[in-house]
């Protein structure tokens, strides 16, 4: 029996995607436990609703992460709207589906493409952050923007898109399916991989459930948990939704189900761009939130479930406004999926829960 | 074929030209719509100021007494708000980002003082409305 | 349009109960946060059980004094840890038998309790509603006496006729 060691593992390190800090404590190169600690990226934003009134605080909140952007703005916009009981034009809700959908896919390309350099395989990375610049390219030609789209307001959008741009969407997204198909191939069929992904980070339904977990990390293991169930904004209109699990609960599984979601995504969008009504984008909203107002909201973001709470106290200045985001509540199942794991297959766990450090401490 | 799946695709790349673009020899083509930096057409400009209210970094400031109106753009971040609130409309989004440089610099542009047209122009609809005013006042005083 | 949600007040005895009765239904907790009020902090908590109604209930203790201790739920929901350490380093409350806690170093920030400082600008603000708010309630009165006495006046000239 050896004796323990404990390895401090980041914030800064090479294989490591996020600014997290983790003490391992180390036996014969197994990991026996592990106690992670955030705090080096906190920046206090959620204060700021006392200087930015409820229009300037979406360009706020959308800058809290990058990848996350459009999920906050929308996620943001849908709470404030609830807070003052705006009703947004049709079309603004299928707009924003449309242009969150096309994020999840963006967001879970860069996983895959991540999750390739965490095993060594960087020609998949390449490939992986090429076709997922066709979706960039998208969001330049909708919005102006790459990464931060500044496209939602609170009342709706800021811009409309004509029936050519949503064509042209349908267009490009059927064209990465072939690609795509072979990238999938190489991740789920390829022996070097599944030798790294099968049987590492295992954590079983009933403690996925304990243990609160949200989002393609809680779905790997079964458990069924997906905000697009619960009808919020347009999504309520979709002819049906079942979300994608998996019952291998291991990071395997985990890559098997953010794969799928890629595809069901792109159903989603052109569900959506048939379907869309015509109309206005955008209602002014008149007036501000009332004093002791309360709303909440939540969205399934690429990463899980992702809570909005607003609070308003009669003037233009909301009283306070939490988002809760789904790295927060997946940093206990990280804890608990490195118990036990070698510590190569580390950063390869860690990856797993997609972790977005940034949006956690806000 | 257990290993190698990605065979087909890195055999084509062998054949085909890279992905990437070579700049600064070479710029990738711009859509319409791009963000960029924000240009304002002075002489239409009527310096009400609500574009410097409704910006959430700042970035711009309006001085109506000595008719000037200035930003700042490196702290502008391209949300185009004042551009969507603006009422007259005299502000636009132009392609092309500020470059880095050594120093940070405000932009100000100078509202031109009106011509003597103009300010004769404008004597004129006042008087015209004090006039019409009274004509209204005594329609009034007479109808009672 | 939102999820459906419900909003109820309790008070901090209940809390351990709640949590009890909630993990025994099924419950998963999705949040934990504060708000900071001039009387003291108030704390959120909300529960959702998926598959069911969908229904994110929210419960909120008022009041809770600045420097207090409330209890934690972690026995019943461990994955809470990083809100109940952020209650206590940015708000000050101290959170009793954690499983996980970090005795505020979580976010290791320069300012103790950052989100309880009441900055200039927002208590100009605060000042300013609070005035607003003084003057509407003095016409409110002034608008309900003048209404009071213009029926009195009206009154007794009633029963003066009906006397006659």
């Amino acid at each position: 029996m050896g004796k323990a060691t404990i390895i401090p593992f980041g914030p800064q390190h090479p294989v490591l995607p996020e600014p997290l800090h983790l003490d391992l404590v180390v036996q014969d190169e197994k990991v026996i436990e592990a106690v992670p600690q955030i705090g080096f990226i906190h920046r206090g934003l959620e204060k700021l609703t006392e200087t930015r009134d409820y229009n300037q605080f979406i360009y706020i909140a959308e800058r809290i992460c990058g990848i996350c952007a459009v999920g906050h703005s929308l996620g943001y916009a849908e709470t404030v709207e609830g807070l003052m009981g705006l009703e947004v034009p049709k079309r603004a809700s299928y707009l924003r589906v449309i242009l969150h959908e096309m994020s999840r896919i963006h967001s879970h390309m860069l996983w895959m493409g991540l999750a390739a350099d965490a095993f060594g395989f960087e020609s998949l990375f390449m490939h992986c952050w090429r076709l997922r610049e066709r979706v960039l390219d998208l969001f330049e030609a909708m919005t102006g923007g790459r990464v931060i789209l500044s496209a939602v307001r609170v009342g709706g959008m800021v811009r409309d898109q004509d029936a050519a741009t949503l064509a042209h969407v349908q267009e490009v997204l059927e064209g990465i399916k072939d690609e795509y198909h072979e990238i999938c191939r190489a991740f789920l069929n390829d022996s070097s991989v599944r030798s790294r992904l099968v049987g590492v980070g295992v954590i079983e339904h009933d403690d996925a459930v304990n243990l609160g977990m949200v989002g393609p990390f809680a779905r790997a293991s079964n458990v069924v948990n997906d905000v697009r169930c619960k009808g919020a904004g347009a999504y309520a209109e979709l002819s049906d939704f079942t979300p994608i699990t998996s019952n291998d609960c291991d990071c395997y599984a985990r890559v098997e189900v953010r794969a799928k979601e890629i595809l069901q995504s792109i159903d989603i969008i052109e569900e959506m761009i048939a379907r869309i009504p015509e109309g206005p984008v955008f209602e002014k909203p008149k007036g501000s939130p009332a004093d002791g107002a309360m709303a909440c909201g939540a969205l399934e973001q690429p990463r899980g479930e992702c809570y909005y709470y607003a609070q308003g106290n009669g003037t233009k200045y909301l009283e306070r406004m939490r988002m809760r985001t789904p790295t927060s509540m997946n940093l206990a199942g990280m804890a608990a999926a490195l118990k036990g794991c070698d510590l190569a297959d580390v950063n390869m766990i860690v990856l797993t829960i997609d972790p977005c450090i940034s949006c956690t401490e806000r | 074929m257990g290993s190698f799946k990605l065979g087909k695709m890195t055999l084509k790349s062998l054949f085909t030209k890279p992905s990437t673009v070579l700049y600064p020899f070479e710029e990738k083509p711009q859509p319409a719509g791009i963000k960029g930096h924000i240009e304002n057409d002075i002489t239409a400009c009527t310096l009400c100021g609500t574009c410097s209210r409704v910006c959430p970094a700042g970035a711009l400031i309006v001085d109506r007494k000595a008719g000037t109106w200035s930003i700042d753009h490196f702290r502008c971040v391209q949300c185009k708000s004042c551009v969507l609130n603006c009422p007259v409309p005299c502000l636009t989004m132009a392609p092309g980002y500020q470059k880095p440089a050594r120093e940070i610099s405000r932009e100000t542009l100078q509202k031109p003082a009106p011509s003597p047209e103009e300010l004769a122009a404008k004597e004129a609809a006042k008087k015209a409305k004090i006039e019409a005013a009274m004509k209204a006042k005594a329609a009034r005083e007479a109808a009672k | 349009m939102t999820v459906k949600q419900t909003y109820t007040d309790i008070e901090l005895a209940q809390l351990l109960d709640l949590a009890a009765e909630k993990k025994a239904a099924g419950y998963r907790c999705v949040n934990t946060h504060c708000v900071n009020t001039v009387d003291g902090v108030d704390i959120i908590y909300t529960f959702v059980v998926d598959g069911a109604d969908d229904v994110y209930e929210n419960y909120r203790i008022k009041n809770v004094p600045h420097h207090g201790h409330i209890p934690s739920i972690q026995g019943y929901f461990p994955g809470v840890f990083p809100f109940e350490n952020e209650t206590q380093d940015l708000y000050g409350i101290t959170v009793d038998d954690m499983l996980l806690d970090f005795h505020f170093n979580f976010y290791s920030t320069d300012v103790s309790e950052p989100m309880t400082v009441i900055t200039p600008e927002k208590k100009a603000a605060m000042e300013k509603a609070a005035k607003i708010a003084k003057a509407k309630a003095a016409k409110a009165a002034k608008d309900a006496k003048a209404k009071a006495d213009a029926a009195k006046a009206a009154a007794p000239s009633a029963t003066e006729e009906k006397g006659e």
